[in-house]
């Protein structure tokens, strides 16, 4: 295909109008396609840590743990709630203003203190759980292996979770370059 | 203003369209697309000024979201200075209609490069093209070559 059957065809292009009551439809929150999961992971999740706020001084004897345990434990359920609204609010914002160039720019710098506070909030919350449940445990050889391999599960997702959001990071980077003269 | 921008989105709702088949390629990515850029123009739209034209308002706010919508990660494309003797053209192109078969080929393209196309064949001029994606007008003049050049090989294969 030439670049004038190309031009040609780009002029022709057009795929079946929507009427404006379809348009309208699409201005609301409720049709957003990502957010929409968002939403319901979100609601899901914090409704489970609340929940957890609620049950654990019976389930887990909170009532009979040290009190900087309990308050760690609900600061930490706390932060990562604030995560997930904070996630949830920068996808719903995205900066569409400006060049394409700095709006890029802007959404690296977005996404990197995202990723910082995602990241600090999983690990903060890992560790002030694990405290919570181990903090009245008397421990032995074996109980010590366990502990470590539930550590070192944990490292590894809060691994995996940084590649994440480094290879979501670098995807835009390399546009940003697209973009700068050679 | 609801009605002002549902007659304007209306009417240039073809830009959307075309803007959605050049960045991604599945039927139900193109819709999610289609309602993401919507939902941004509407929000945008309390700020519009006036000051541009409304299709380059539009083209801003549509090009910058499908930009900044999370990138599905696609199989590297290398380009070489001779063509190979046969290259296999993944897909059953020939069945394609020209239409589909110009938004596979421009889809080859690097994610600045597809900005770029779309507001030169919208006979944008260089230093509109460069307001819009914040590169130097000369810049813009080498990326078009390159683009020509890179569309040329890409439909020889």
């Amino acid at each position: 295909m030439d670049f004038e059957s190309l031009k040609s065809n780009w002029e022709k292009s057009q795929g079946t109008p929507k009427q404006e009551s379809e348009l309208k439809q699409m201005t609301h929150i409720n049709q957003h396609p990502a957010l929409k999961k968002i939403r319901v992971r979100l609601i899901l999740e914090a409704g489970l840590l609340v929940f957890i706020l609620f049950i654990y001084r019976d389930w887990f004897d909170g009532a009979h743990k040290p009190l900087y345990i309990n308050i760690l434990l609900g600061i930490s359920i706390f932060l990562f709630i604030l995560n997930d609204v904070l996630s949830y609010l920068a996808i719903k914002n995205p900066v569409v203003s400006g060049t394409i160039k700095t709006s890029v720019e802007k959404h690296i710098v977005t996404l990197r203190r995202l990723s910082v506070f995602s990241l600090l909030a999983s690990a903060i919350y890992s560790a002030f759980l694990l405290s919570f449940l181990t903090s009245t445990i008397h421990f032995t050889t074996i109980k010590y292996f366990m502990l470590a391999g539930i550590i070192c599960t944990m490292l590894i997702l809060l691994y995996a979770s940084y590649w994440q959001w480094e290879k979501r990071i670098r995807s835009f980077a390399e546009v940003i370059k697209e973009f700068t003269d050679v | 203003m609801e009605k002002i921008f549902l007659k304007a989105i209306h009417e240039h709702q073809n830009l959307i369209y075309k803007i959605c088949h050049m960045y991604r390629d599945t039927k139900e990515d193109q819709k999610d697309l289609f309602q993401e850029i919507v939902f941004q123009l509407w929000k945008a739209f309390p700020h519009f000024r006036s000051e541009s034209k409304i299709t380059t308002w539009m083209y801003r706010i549509a090009l910058n979201t499908a930009i900044l919508e999370f990138r599905k990660s696609k199989l590297p494309i290398s380009y070489s200075d001779q063509l190979p003797d046969q290259v296999s053209v993944p897909g059953p192109v020939e069945e394609l209609d020209q239409e589909e078969q110009m938004y596979q080929l421009v889809r080859c393209l690097d994610v600045s490069e597809r900005a770029i196309l779309t507001l030169y064949l919208e006979e944008y001029s260089y230093k509109e093209i460069a307001d819009i994606t914040g590169i130097t007008e000369n810049y813009v003049g080498v990326k078009i070559n390159r683009i020509k050049e890179k569309l040329k090989s890409l439909s020889n294969r």
